[in-house]
């Protein structure tokens, strides 16, 4: 099975927002297009880091984790990415709810 | 030539009226610039106005009282040439009410308009310290002088100037999270610190996306913080449209003629905090960053937290509102970070 760890810590310690560039420099689409979308048909399995963050606002987890499941399956967006999250464990919960709600 | 006749008489009785006020200029009478405008060349006098602020001026304590001095500070900000902003019988007062003095002069130098406000301050030393506190100096002509610790403050940022300097709103949250870190002794991964990051995060958000029409207003948030003995007060606020008006506009939008929905400020708030309140779009996974707000608004280590917007003060943590007859323009945000007490 071919794996990646994507530390989400490498592409900022404070994302924030959803679209790049109105929202900031480092949004959800721009995390989702330049990570998890680029590496999404290579890898069976995706972990995601999301420890050592300043925070994970809501914005950018659903443009994120939501935007992938609304351009590919929800089903294979859910079996395919795995997320750690010690700092603030709730929050992969919540990312699941942004995954199963994206297209509503 | 009759043209230019006219013109060298005009010169030459100008130049006597000048000399007549130069004799005469920077003439004080008990503190009051003395004005002459008889003459005909002379420009139109200054329209002066002097407002005074209530006794109790606070938005937290003494909301209509304060909300009816702003409203006529806006009136003679845009007809006055002179205003005068009398403190001097301001016996107790709140620091965001500074702060959105700050945020309103900042409106009139953007748009132009060409008023010079002087402030009075109050007799209270305690006020002072506040005034000093906010920067106020910074803005206004004021005799505030006094010697502070900066390092209590987080001095005041504002969306606008991160836009001139090319800066990411998120440094700025960044930079406050670590001022509360550094106070409060807390690492960055402390659940109140990720709260508080994601709250202003979401805070500077609604105000770009949804509190401005697009016609040129000034589209700006401001953050304050300060130490004090038992925590960190924390200051967000923004001059937009408010949310109960944002959040009823889309609801018309979406509803007129299907559905009777209460439009009561009250219930659009409640809504929106809850995350029950959709966007225009009526999308479900819009509009989840209030709700992360109200997170960190009802958090165990804040307290006296509040939202104050359009005609609604609503304290988040008792679920009360305050209904008021005059309408704020804007939403302001204010918390405070509690301080753990040792038990000793």
């Amino acid at each position: 099975m071919k794996t990646k760890t994507i530390k989400v810590s490498d592409f900022s310690q404070t994302p924030k927002g959803r679209f790049y560039p109105k929202d900031g420099l480092y949004t959800g689409d721009k995390f989702r297009k330049d990570y998890l979308e680029k590496d999404f048909d290579e890898y069976d399995k995706i972990i995601v880091d999301l420890d050592d963050l300043y925070g994970c606002p809501s914005s950018f987890r659903e443009e994120a984790f939501g935007g992938l499941a609304r351009i590919y399956p929800i089903k294979d967006v859910l079996k395919k990415l795995e997320f750690i999250c010690t700092d603030e464990p709730p929050l992969i919960d919540e990312i699941h709810s942004d995954i199963l709600e994206a297209r509503k | 030539m009759k043209q230019l006749k006219n013109k060298s008489f005009k010169d030459r009785h100008s130049k006597k009226v000048f000399n007549h006020h130069q004799k005469r200029k920077d003439k004080h009478y008990l503190g009051h610039t003395f004005t002459d405008s008889a003459n005909p060349f002379d420009s139109p006098p200054l329209k002066k106005h002097r407002l005074p602020t209530p006794k109790e001026f606070s938005f937290i304590y003494n909301l209509e009282e304060s909300l009816d001095f702003f409203k006529d500070f806006i009136y003679y900000m845009n007809n006055v040439d002179l205003l005068f902003i009398d403190m001097r019988k301001t016996e107790s007062m709140t620091i965001e009410v500074l702060l959105y003095l700050i945020s309103l002069h900042k409106i009139s130098v953007n748009n132009n308009i060409k008023v010079s406000i002087e402030i009075k301050t109050p007799n209270e030393k305690n006020l002072i310290i506040l005034m000093a506190q906010s920067g106020f100096s910074k803005y206004f002509k004021s005799n505030v002088s006094i010697t502070l610790n900066h390092d209590a403050i987080f001095t005041i940022r504002d969306g606008s100037t991160n836009r001139k300097q090319n800066k990411d709103d998120a440094e700025t949250c960044k930079e406050a999270v670590d001022f509360a870190m550094k106070k409060l002794n807390k690492e960055k991964k402390d659940p109140l610190m990720r709260k508080l990051f994601t709250a202003l995060a979401e805070m500077m958000l609604n105000t770009d996306n949804h509190a401005y029409d697009e016609d040129g207003e000034l589209r700006n948030w401001y953050l304050f913080a300060v130490e004090n003995t038992d925590g960190i007060d924390f200051y967000f606020f923004d001059n937009g449209k408010g949310i109960t008006k944002t959040a009823k506009k889309s609801l018309l939008e979406k509803t007129v003629g299907t559905l009777k929905l209460s439009l009561a400020q009250p219930s659009i708030m409640k809504a929106v905090l809850n995350g029950e309140y959709r966007s225009a779009t009526g999308l479900r996974n819009r509009n989840k960053g209030i709700p992360q707000i109200n997170e960190l608004l009802i958090h165990n280590n804040v307290k006296s937290s509040i939202i104050l917007t359009n005609k609604i003060l609503f304290t988040p943590q008792e679920m009360k509102f305050e209904k008021s007859s005059i309408n704020f323009k804007g939403t302001l945000y204010v918390w405070k970070l509690k301080k753990e007490q040792n038990e000793n």
